[in-house]
């Protein structure tokens, strides 16, 4: 062998040892993620805890009282708080923030789009929609007010319009934030693959480019999610629990793993983590869920403690805010508790937001209170998409059983559970039954 | 699941909500929401005991929750009946989760009343107030104490620690009166932060009857500990006293040089290296001059991007950028050094010669000895391993940031020195004047050491110019940059000295002179990994 070749062969050896060593970092940067074993958030930088981050604004706040742009930066970092902690009392403190900074220094787009955003948060979707509106008119290059102008579009039920200005800004800023929204919308879509592609995209490319923690562990709660609701419920555990890792003792994720845990069968793991949740964020959706596991279970006093407590939050909050008004019709209509009263607050809550999820809880409302003729008319609506949600078929399911159409019952019921089987601790049951029951009715 | 219990529940909600609406908001709110749990423990210490009077204020949903388990009768009420039993029992469970310890040693604490108050929250909805009285006799021995409140550490709150003193010495960081009159007046300005002391720690001498000398008693505590690290915490000095203004210099400038010594830093061992392999000290100063005013320009110029451009370009947007420019420049650097070292080697027999150790290849860093053609592939080598090293070492401290743009510093140099061989190399006899390419080569390097601003810079330019302290500001990155510079200068000339030191060993084997093609393969294997990184940050990959 000559000597050159050798020289060239010893090259080559150190070319791959070199590159296998860089390896580590741009493979696993593929827009993918890595497994979600292997993510634990170690990699992300660690930017200063939102409470030193609002204290050091606070400061500088104290020192100079006209500074609007500190006002907006302890604006964005209630929301990021509110967002943290499960407490949407910040969005008030957020809200209070933002409009100094806009008496200081009126029109500050920065301002005026995080202020945007806080009604969004609060619910006041047309608030939010008719303020980003005016933001951007006066700024065009403001992207970020151009998101909640599709966001309170899509909040609203307003599809096609969302979908333009997402796909709008995606040619030319491809964003973490932006591609969780497209993934929801390929969600609605009833696009279930690309959905999980998109937000999977999203969580790596949040992962790579080190966003805060809370912001990686909400992408990667987002994938257990989408794992979750096609059933593949070994995925979603494995994300929420990689979620869990990156931001310690995230709410979302807790319950995310109670959800898992409730399907597997494993009530007292699911009792555990929904608890745990709950001492951090007494949330009301995480409330009935542990109140539906203890029913479950047979422990109906514990059942009927957590059930008292969503009914009261959704109350309390009723005071000050609406955010809980669907959640609460919902729960009233799945636990056949104040019937009427959730009728009204699922058609009160429709007529500002017309979306398809909106159509479901009036649906499911008027299914409740026995009027299936309006039902059906509503369900048509909510599942005018066709988004592959397996309660949505469920509950179309139900309605179309009431009504005698048999042939469609099966359908859907049938779809609900091939969705997936897990859908509902409540629901999974009744639907099994439901169907069998139609199924041995259409052979015999 | 309906059943009377239930429904009497609803109405006796209903009835309070209606009654509510009529009602003014009241005015009480905590400061963090209406699930919160929040916190107050007075700590007094007499010659005798140490007493605790400890308050839990359960904001409307917690409390609602909390009643719901002793409520009896099911009428949603807290009657005496049902509350007498309550509190003690409460305070009891309360109890073990204070950790109270004398000399390091877990005490008892013993409860010594207890009393429960509902008072009206948002919309009159009930909140709740628990008030616990402990106390543990205290002995002649006793030099410190510490307490610690565990109880629902996981639930957000207000949380409060006042210590006081009853003819007794305290020496600690303290308060001793309540921000928050004892979670009765929770302060509601935007620009106050909830509470969030959880433990404390404090000396005790029972014998002196100085009173109590609390270090950071009216003040807010909680500020004490918020500190960052050491030069940022500069900007927000309170009072600039000359004393405080020369301290502060001088961590920037010890903070500057302990900058450019972390591990990651290219730019250090790329710079000490062109100094030390045919520099002066005049190069060695020159180069920190240029670094200091780089890198002073650059942490104005990006601190007024983010100021004012955030809207529209996100900082973090730009890294990934930053990194394939300089992954580029890097690969071409790389494969430009290879195919130049390649041909030159084919051209001239090159391997050949090695085997004879002709004494012209012989490496010869003396500046007197100019063979221009004999010195310049050793330079490289050298150079390309230190960055190789630098380079891994840094990556394996996941720092990606400072990975990206520190490789950029050290090859950006590298692409200068690569550019001039190549005007030059052929010049085999041509005597260059080493001063003329130093000085562009530093000027260079020292661009490149200074061009990307380190964070912490950044942070306290970004904070002087909020707090209005802008020549403050500039004077400590100015110093910080003076340090970073010095620190590289000072190797520089380490380097220098060791270099002469070098020039007495010649070097022998084929392995080190076939080093200036593999380092050149090094080079742009490095530039194609930054570059193939930085395309996947951004998606394209």
């Amino acid at each position: 062998m000559s000597k050159r070749k050798t020289i060239l062969l010893l090259s080559f050896v150190i070319i791959i040892l070199v590159v296998s060593n860089l390896s580590g970092v741009f493979f696993n940067s593929s827009p993918y993620l890595p497994d979600p074993e292997d993510i634990d958030g170690s990699t992300l930088a660690t930017i200063p805890s939102v409470d030193v981050a609002i204290k050091t604004v606070q400061n500088k706040i104290k020192q100079n009282p006209k500074d609007a742009v500190s006002y907006t930066l302890l604006g964005d970092l209630y929301i990021r708080q509110a967002r943290e902690t499960g407490d949407v009392s910040g969005y008030q403190r957020a809200e209070t923030a933002l409009n100094q900074a806009l008496e200081i220094l009126p029109g500050y787009s920065p301002a005026g789009s995080l202020l945007a955003s806080v009604y969004y948060a609060q619910h006041e979707f047309a608030k939010a929609l008719t303020l980003a509106e005016k933001v951007y008119e006066s700024n065009t290059k403001n992207s970020q007010v151009r998101i909640v102008i599709a966001d309170s579009y899509l909040s609203l039920g307003n599809y096609e319009d969302a979908e333009v200005i997402y796909k709008e800004i995606g040619e030319t800023n491809v964003t973490p934030p932006l591609l969780a929204r497209l993934a929801h919308l390929a969600e609605l879509k009833g696009n279930s693959d690309e959905a999980l592609t998109l937000i999977q995209r999203a969580a790596g490319e949040a992962l790579n480019s080190g966003g805060t923690k809370e912001s990686v562990a909400w992408y990667l709660l987002r994938v257990g999610d989408m794992y979750f609701n096609t059933g593949e419920i070994r995925e979603a555990g494995a994300y929420y629990e990689a979620s869990l890792r990156v931001f310690d003792n995230y709410h979302l994720a807790l319950a995310g793993l109670g959800k898992v845990r409730a399907a597997q069968g494993k009530y007292d793991q699911a009792i555990g983590y929904y608890q745990h949740a709950i001492n951090i964020v007494p949330q009301p959706d995480f409330l009935a869920a542990l109140g539906d596991i203890y029913m479950l279970t047979g422990q109906t006093d514990e059942a009927k403690i957590q059930y008292e407590t969503v009914e009261y939050i959704g109350k309390l909050a009723a005071i000050n805010q609406q955010i809980y008004n669907r959640q609460l019709a919902n729960f009233y209509s799945d636990h056949d508790m104040h019937l009427d009263e959730a009728l009204d607050l699922a058609l009160t809550e429709l007529e500002s937001r017309k979306d398809i999820y909106g159509y479901d809880s009036a649906a499911w409302a008027y299914y409740k209170n026995g009027n299936y003729k309006d039902a059906q008319h509503m369900m048509d609506q909510a599942m005018a998409l066709g988004t592959r949600d397996a309660l949505l078929f469920y509950h179309a399911g139900m309605i179309a059983h009431a009504l005698g159409d048999n042939q469609q019952a099966r359908n859907h019921l049938h779809q609900a559970l091939t969705i997936n089987p897990y859908f509902s601790i409540l629901y999974s049951e009744e639907a099994r039954k439901t169907l069998d029951a139609l199924q041995s009715q259409a052979g015999g | 699941m309906m059943n009377n219990h239930i429904w009497r529940r609803a109405i006796t909600i209903i009835t309070v909500l209606l009654l509510s609406l009529a009602l003014p908001m009241a005015a009480f709110a905590h400061p963090l929401g209406n699930f919160t749990i929040n916190h107050y423990a007075g700590l007094n210490v007499s010659r005798e005991m140490i007493t605790i009077d400890y308050v839990l204020d359960m904001a409307e949903i917690p409390a609602f929750q909390e009643i719901a388990l002793f409520d009896a009768n099911g009428n949603g009420q807290p009657d005496s009946a049902e509350t007498t039993p309550y509190h003690s029992a409460k305070c009891e469970s309360i109890r073990s989760d204070l950790d109270l310890r004398v000399n390091k040693r877990s005490a008892i604490l013993a409860l010594s009343s207890s009393s429960i108050e509902f008072p009206p929250g948002a919309g009159g909805l009930p909140t709740l107030r628990l008030t616990c009285n402990f106390n543990t006799p205290l002995t002649n021995e006793t030099t410190n104490i510490s307490f610690a409140d565990n109880a629902y550490s996981e639930r957000l709150g207000w949380r409060e620690i006042v210590l006081t003193g009853d003819d007794v010495g305290l020496q600690g960081e303290f308060a001793s009166t309540s921000l928050s009159q004892r979670l009765t007046a929770y302060p509601d300005d935007m620009l106050s932060s909830p509470l969030d002391q959880r433990e404390i720690s404090f000396g005790v001498d029972l014998m002196s009857a100085s009173g109590t000398s609390p270090a950071a008693a009216q003040g807010d505590p909680s500020l004490n500990t918020t500190r960052e690290d050491a030069f940022t915490q500069l900007i927000t000095l309170e009072k600039l006293t000359l004393p405080a203004i020369l301290f502060a210099l001088g961590i920037s400038f010890v903070w500057g040089a302990m900058h450019a010594m972390t591990p990651g830093h290219g730019k250090t061992i790329v710079g000490a290296y062109l100094v030390g392999s045919r520099g002066t000290m005049k190069h060695a100063l020159y180069l920190g001059l240029t670094t200091t005013i780089t890198h002073t320009l650059g942490v104005f110029a990006l601190g007024l991007v983010t100021l004012f451009a955030a809207q529209y370009i996100v900082p973090e947007k730009l890294y990934p950028w930053m990194g394939l420019l300089s992954g580029l420049f890097v690969a071409g650097i790389g494969l430009n050094l290879f195919f130049q070292r390649f041909k030159s080697s084919g051209v001239r027999g090159w391997f050949g010669r090695l085997k004879t150790n002709h004494p012209v290849l012989r490496p010869a860093y003396s500046p007197a000895l100019q063979s221009t053609k004999t010195k310049a592939p050793e330079h490289k080598h050298r150079f390309v391993l230190a960055s190789a090293y630098d380079h891994s070492h840094s990556h394996g401290h996941f720092h990606p940031h400072d990975h990206d743009h520190h490789a950029d510093h050290g090859h950006h140099h590298d692409h200068e020195h690569g550019n001039h061989d190549h005007d030059h190399g052929h010049a085999d006899h041509s005597h260059m004047p080493p001063q003329e390419i130093t000085w562009r080569s530093l000027l260079a390097l020292g661009i490149s050491g200074g061009l990307i601003p380190c964070p912490s810079a950044l942070v306290v330019m970004l904070g002087a110019i909020a707090l209005n302290r802008i020549g403050f500001g500039l004077i400590l990155v100015l110093v910080f940059s003076l340090g970073l510079a010095s620190a590289l200068t000072a190797i520089g000339m380490l380097f220098i000295y060791a270099g002469r030191l070098f020039e007495r060993f010649p070097s022998q084997g084929r392995i080190i002179q076939l080093l200036p093609i593999l380092s050149a393969l090094f080079v742009s294997a490095i530039g194609v990994g930054i570059t193939l990184k930085a395309l996947a940050e951004l998606g394209i990959v």
